[in-house]
């Protein structure tokens, strides 16, 4: 039953994502603002989570270990960084790596005192 | 936003996509631990999404959609991350920093390597 969970989760979690990167192209923004803005949105969902002991059961299946863990990316985020070097937008890159880092981080402790 | 018909195919492909990657993690978790399988979902997600990216530079592809945002976006996670770093960071502050930085020179490194290799013979201007 948990892997039904994940699975369901997961492409939930993928598919709110996608639809992130959809509107804020559809904003005339680029889509890396959209992975950072998921993986802060997941680190400060994640944080509550923990922050409410949600550690095992089908809550935690379905929504931490499936929809938190599709909807954030690492993947992306990492291909994003790629992306920015090579059209040598250093600085944006630069900022774009402590925006997901110092921000979902920040996110998390957010989410886990509140 | 209008949605169309081949939005919806879309975003099929990237629910389906999402279902494989997140049950892929678990599997590897459950092999390995938490802690180990970010370090293993992570780099090497990242370096496949690096490499199919480059690849489907070169050969389009109607199923890319899931395979990147799906599968591998999936597949690979930041919110675990940020969890597992709170843990590190609140153990030992300095070594919680390093554990971060590694993380993501790693990760990008993946990704660079990938998209290197498999994106053809156009020149890289970084």
């Amino acid at each position: 039953m948990e892997w039904m969970m994940i699975a369901v989760g997961g492409g939930m979690g993928a598919a709110l994502r996608y639809i992130a990167q959809q509107v804020m192209i559809h904003l005339g923004k680029a889509s890396h603002w959209a992975t950072a803005f998921v993986n802060l949105a997941g680190s400060f969902l994640i944080g509550a989570a923990s922050a409410k002991g949600i550690e095992s059961g089908s809550l935690h299946f379905l929504f931490v270990i499936g929809m938190l863990g599709a909807f954030t990316t690492f993947s992306t985020f990492a291909f994003d960084i790629v992306k920015l070097i090579d059209k040598k937008q250093w600085w944006i890159a630069f900022f774009y790596i402590t925006l997901n880092l110092v921000g979902g981080i920040s996110a998390f402790w957010l989410g886990w005192i509140l | 936003m209008i949605v169309g018909e081949n939005d919806v195919g879309n975003l099929m492909q990237v629910f389906l996509g999402g279902m494989i990657g997140s049950v892929l993690r678990y599997a590897i978790q459950l092999y390995t631990g938490s802690s180990a399988m970010l370090w293993i979902v992570n780099i090497i997600g990242s370096f496949i999404l690096g490499s199919l990216n480059g690849y489907f530079e070169k050969k389009e592809s109607k199923f890319k959609l899931f395979f990147t945002t799906g599968m591998l976006g999936a597949f690979t996670t930041f919110s675990s991350f940020t969890q597992q770093w709170f843990r590190e960071l609140q153990e030992h502050f300095l070594s919680g920093i390093i554990y971060a930085v590694c993380m993501t020179f790693l990760c990008f490194t993946a990704a660079f390597m990938g998209y290197l290799w498999n994106r053809g013979n156009r020149k890289w201007n970084g």
